[in-house]
């Protein structure tokens, strides 16, 4: 960066204009350094969670008060700190900026900009750490979050102040899901945040190109503590991020926070508890594990007054086993879950979400009436399937009508087969939906299931505007609609013709 | 491991306070000010103190003439007995230190270093002087050192606070808002 003589000058001035100091600062002695965390002698009044700034420019935050000294976590590992050098009290915690100016742009985990598009438009300071919403404060959670994915809105819907966890292995598609549910929100005024915690710079990238190709930067704040960064710095990430969206929130607006991911979050939380020396205990975590993600997590809701803040928060597991400390203690915390199941995935059936294994807690309530409709029976359908697959796994006959049950089972997981960022509005999703309820899909082969689907919307969408607006329009679909629709379909059925046919 | 020497220490010292605080006047304080000094300045020797090959009556002798160079050996000379027996005269330096932090807090004494560019006036260390004991509600007591790396200015520092106005502190800030 070059830096101008002006530059310099005007800010000598300014430190020269600068105020004298009026009284005794506080200080202490810096007594041992290593691994981020430094020992200070002295302190005496020293808070828990205080900011404290070094000497030598760089800054740290209190971590332990112990009788004759207290172990600061460093902010910056790049900033050398020496022994005895001079630790002064700020006063105040640690602090993020926050503003509108933050949408669209990439910060670290203080706030700092990354992505080289000059300062960002401060509009005030908050503290990291916040007071929950109280109960008084919240209202029920009953408006639909469309996550453009068929699945998640017609068998999980998510409702603006939810938190739904994501789930699953590695390489099971959990981030893609979170992308998916960003980019639909173009258009929507909601305004969303994506933390990454201690992931590669390289998939930090890909996110970010991803976001800016399909315009969803623009409503997107990217908070990053990838794996280079201090484990402080990844400890404060997701907080920060929940900072900058409650901002968003007391505005007045919908807010969407997505935490990528809180197994390295808890794995943080783990290296600097053992570097202060605190008692481990189950898988080495120490036992305010549960707290880090519950106070955090208990942020998300939605107000009375206006504005709501819903948490997409990421696990991975290991080998499929949702029976690990961290990942129970997120189900536990959370709305409901989103299992995404490895076998699934490697069969091609993406997004590889497990039915069985998932649930949203919230439901019906926060699904739009139209899909709900539509859904009725899906469930149960669904679970029915799977039960006979196993049975047709042991080649066994199965009478007329199992077998139906089969085919309709199969062609429903076709139908909620989706492509990668490929999203659809709820009116889009209510007419899919809408085919398989009516069995306009039992006579389509199931290799052709997708197309017949998309090229009905687009048909519904060109030929009956009036239709498409009005299920738009009212969220709900009459039985006039539904006689109407019948029409349609099967009107269209005679039109279609699949793919690779004259 | 280094805190616990740290709380031992000032375990030790707490005890010779409350044993022989009594007889600590003024002149004895800065007596024991001056021989800390020069054991922290020594205190890598300490180690030699614990090899066993050298006979205790020995170190004894040689830690009685070290105190008598102060006018300390009736007060400390058991103290360092005790020390040498329990294998723990390592820990001299970090009790000096403690008995003098406790003799100051026990008397609202405060020690600072004054760093200034230029020597200092007469008037300059009075003005000083009231400044630090309207400010610490303690007696001052403090050393007085020219550092040019300064450049103009004052620094004032003890223990526990801090109170700078220089040249080299507001181009320390210029340096960090670039860094920044």
């Amino acid at each position: 960066m070059e830096i101008k003589s002006t530059d310099l000058v005007s800010l000598f001035e300014r430190s020269l204009q600068g105020k004298t100091q009026e009284s005794l600062q506080e200080i202490g002695i810096v007594i041992q350094v290593g691994d981020g965390i430094c020992r200070v002698h002295g302190l005496i009044n020293a808070m828990y969670g205080e900011l404290i700034e070094f000497e030598g420019g760089n800054s740290g935050i209190v971590f332990n008060l112990d009788e004759d000294s207290v172990a600061i976590f460093l902010l910056h590992t790049a900033i050398p700190v020496a022994e005895l050098e001079v630790a002064k009290r700020t006063g105040s915690v640690f602090k993020v900026p926050v503003g509108m100016g933050l949408a669209g742009r990439v910060v670290n985990a203080l706030g700092q900009p990354l992505d080289a598009l000059g300062a960002v438009k401060i509009d005030e300071y908050r503290s990291v750490e916040a007071t929950v919403p109280q109960i008084v404060e919240r209202s029920p959670v009953n408006e639909s979050l469309e996550t453009g994915i068929v699945v998640i809105d017609a068998l999980f819907p998510i409702g603006k102040g939810q938190r739904e966890l994501i789930i699953g292995n590695r390489n099971t598609g959990k981030t893609a899901i979170a992308l998916e549910v960003i980019l639909h929100q173009k258009g929507k005024k909601v305004f969303c945040i994506y933390v990454s915690i201690g992931l590669r710079q390289a998939n930090l990238v890909r996110t970010i190109a991803t976001l800016q190709e399909n315009g969803a930067l623009d409503y997107t704040v990217i908070v990053s503590a990838d794996a280079s960064e201090a484990v402080l710095n990844q400890y404060l990430a997701p907080y920060v991020g929940c900072t900058i969206g409650e901002y968003f929130r007391d505005q007045g607006h919908d807010v969407l926070i997505v935490y990528d991911d809180l197994s390295n979050h808890a794995i943080a939380f783990r290296e600097m508890s053992l570097l202060l020396r605190r008692a481990p205990g189950r898988e080495a975590y120490p036992g305010d594990v549960f707290y880090l993600h519950s106070r955090l997590l208990e942020r998300a809701g939605k107000l009375a007054r206006g504005g709501s803040l819903t948490a997409l928060p990421i696990v991975q597991i290991q080998s499929d086993d949702i029976t690990a400390y961290i990942p129970t203690n997120l189900i536990s915390i959370t709305d409901g879950q989103l299992f995404l199941d490895t076998k699934l995935f490697n069969r091609g059936i993406r997004p590889a979400v497990n039915i069985e294994l998932s649930v949203s807690r919230v439901g019906g309530a926060a699904q739009t009436k139209a899909i709900k409709k539509m859904t009725q029976a899906l469930r149960l359908e669904l679970a029915q399937y799977h039960e006979l697959l196993d049975f047709a796994q042991f080649g066994t006959e199965l009478d007329e009508v199992s077998q139906r049950k089969l085919a309709r089972g199969a062609i429903a997981v076709e139908l909620l087969k989706q492509t990668q960022f490929v999203t659809y509005s709820f009116v889009d999703q209510v007419l899919m939906l809408f085919l398989l309820k009516e069995n306009f899909l039992d006579v389509v082969d199931i290799k052709h299931v997708n197309t017949f689907v998309v090229q009905f919307i687009s048909y519904v969408r060109s030929v009956y505007p009036n239709e498409y607006s009005t299920i738009y329009r009212t969220a709900d679909i009459s039985a006039d609609m539904m006689d109407r629709l019948r029409v349609i379909a099967a009107e269209f059925s005679k039109l279609f013709v699949p793919p690779g046919k004259v | 491991m280094i805190i616990n020497q740290a709380i031992l220490s000032r375990r030790y010292a707490q005890a010779f306070i409350d044993v022989y605080g009594k007889d600590i006047s003024f002149d004895v304080y800065k007596a024991i000010v001056c021989f800390a000094d020069d054991m922290h300045k020594q205190r890598r020797s300490f180690f030699l103190c614990m090899a066993p090959a050298i006979p205790m009556k020995d170190k004894e002798r040689a830690f009685y003439k070290v105190c008598d160079h102060y006018n300390l050996a009736q007060l400390f000379m058991p103290l360092i007995k005790l020390l040498l027996l329990n294998k723990r005269i390592i820990l001299l330096d970090q009790i000096l230190s403690a008995i003098k932090a406790l003799y100051q807090e026990e008397h609202k004494l405060m020690s600072f270093d004054v760093s200034s560019s230029h020597p200092l006036t007469a008037t300059d260390r009075k003005i000083i002087e009231r400044f630090l004991a309207r400010s610490t509600a303690c007696d001052i007591i403090y050393t007085n050192t020219v550092d040019p790396k300064l450049i103009a200015g004052v620094r004032l520092q003890s223990e526990t606070f801090l109170w700078e106005e220089s040249i080299r502190k507001r181009l320390q800030a210029v340096a960090l808002s670039v860094a920044r």
